[in-house]
């Protein structure tokens, strides 16, 4: 047994001991919470700014988060043309799922790319919100671990790739500064920046 | 069925998040009330509301959450049991659910029927504030911010 899945059984051997634990990680990692919530956060911060220069930097990041999630999705889809890994409980047997079965493939974690990728641009502009993000992110891999949806790498390589598209997002919009004040200059005309 | 509730509940959630930010950020154009901590509870109210109107909304609506089948344990058609609650948004987006796309595609329609919400809204109120405001208040307050102790 390899270091991923022993650590994936630990993990997953949580499972199914509790009602109440288990219901808790079946809310926690659903598909419409945690994602919608960091992409919640990084909208705030469209109006959020309090004068000019606070403004300009939060706005700066909200579109940097939007960038980051294009390439972020654009790198997984890109991935999962090169590796298709097939789920735990396709591979092991005795695995506790706590979810329905997914079809695609494990690798990478798809929802924790997005998440950790905008957590990181809010971290730069706001560290505790981009902490509790980002805190949230890692939460929502290991509760997918332990539904038995994902091995540790898998976790971790959306991590990977969620802090390289935040990354290659924040040097994309430092050369694309003319579309940024388009943008602005165009949403403060109606009143929206 | 599941599209809608989705869309409703992002939209109560971005009114919520526009309505917090303005707060914060006193851009009163976009308050849907006049005082700024009123608005920020409002925001909140409208996040917590759409999310738990959402996830709670299968203990009263029919849909593929229902009780288990006895015999091959897959969920029947009906109201979710207040038991598998947590569970019972967890519906691949081949058997109904939403996928990636779709989710971004309804929350991105979402935040920009917010918005456009705020601003209609806080347009009316704002000049139903105006309308409200005593004649010659407008010059008052202009000439005592203008003088100020001069004055």
């Amino acid at each position: 047994m390899n270091a991923d899945e022993a650590v994936f059984r630990w993990l997953n051997d949580l499972a199914g001991r509790s009602d109440f634990f288990d219901g808790l990680i079946r809310l926690a990692i659903s598909d419409y919470l945690i994602p919608f919530v960091a992409t919640l956060a990084a909208a705030w911060l469209w109006f959020a700014g309090r004068g000019e220069d606070e403004t300009r930097r939060f706005q700066h990041a909200a579109l940097n988060g939007l960038v980051t999630l294009a390439i972020c999705q654009l790198a997984v889809a890109l991935v999962n043309i090169g590796v298709g890994r097939p789920r735990p409980f396709e591979q092991l047997p005795d695995v506790t799922v706590l979810f329905y079965e997914p079809i695609n493939s494990s690798f990478p974690a798809h929802p924790v790319a997005t998440v950790v990728g905008l957590g990181i641009v809010l971290w730069t502009v706001r560290r505790g919100l981009g902490t509790l993000v980002l805190g949230l992110g890692i939460g929502l891999g290991v509760g997918r671990i332990i539904a038995g949806l994902w091995f540790p790498t898998d976790v971790l390589g959306g991590i990977a790739i969620g802090t390289l598209s935040a990354w290659v997002g924040g040097w994309a919009l430092a050369r694309l500064a003319g579309a940024e004040a388009f943008i602005r200059r165009k949403t403060a005309s109606l009143g929206l920046g | 069925m599941f599209s809608w509730q989705y869309l409703l509940m992002a939209f109560l959630a971005c009114l919520g998040i526009v309505q917090m930010a303005a707060a914060r950020s006193e851009r009163r154009r976009l308050w849907l009330l006049r005082r700024r901590r009123s608005t920020t509870l409002l925001g909140v109210m409208l996040l917590v509301g759409g999310m738990a109107f959402f996830y709670l909304i299968p203990l009263w609506v029919a849909g593929p959450w229902g009780p288990p089948d006895p015999v091959n344990g897959v969920a029947t058609w009906g109201a979710a049991p207040l038991e598998s609650l947590t569970g019972a948004r967890n519906i691949n987006d081949t058997a109904g659910g939403l996928s990636g796309h779709w989710q971004a595609l309804w929350v991105s329609l979402a935040w920009v029927g917010a918005v456009c919400f705020s601003k209609a809204a806080g347009r009316i109120r704002h000049s139903t504030v105006i309308e409200e405001s005593q004649p010659g208040q407008d010059r008052r307050i202009l000439t005592a911010s203008t003088l100020g102790d001069k004055r």
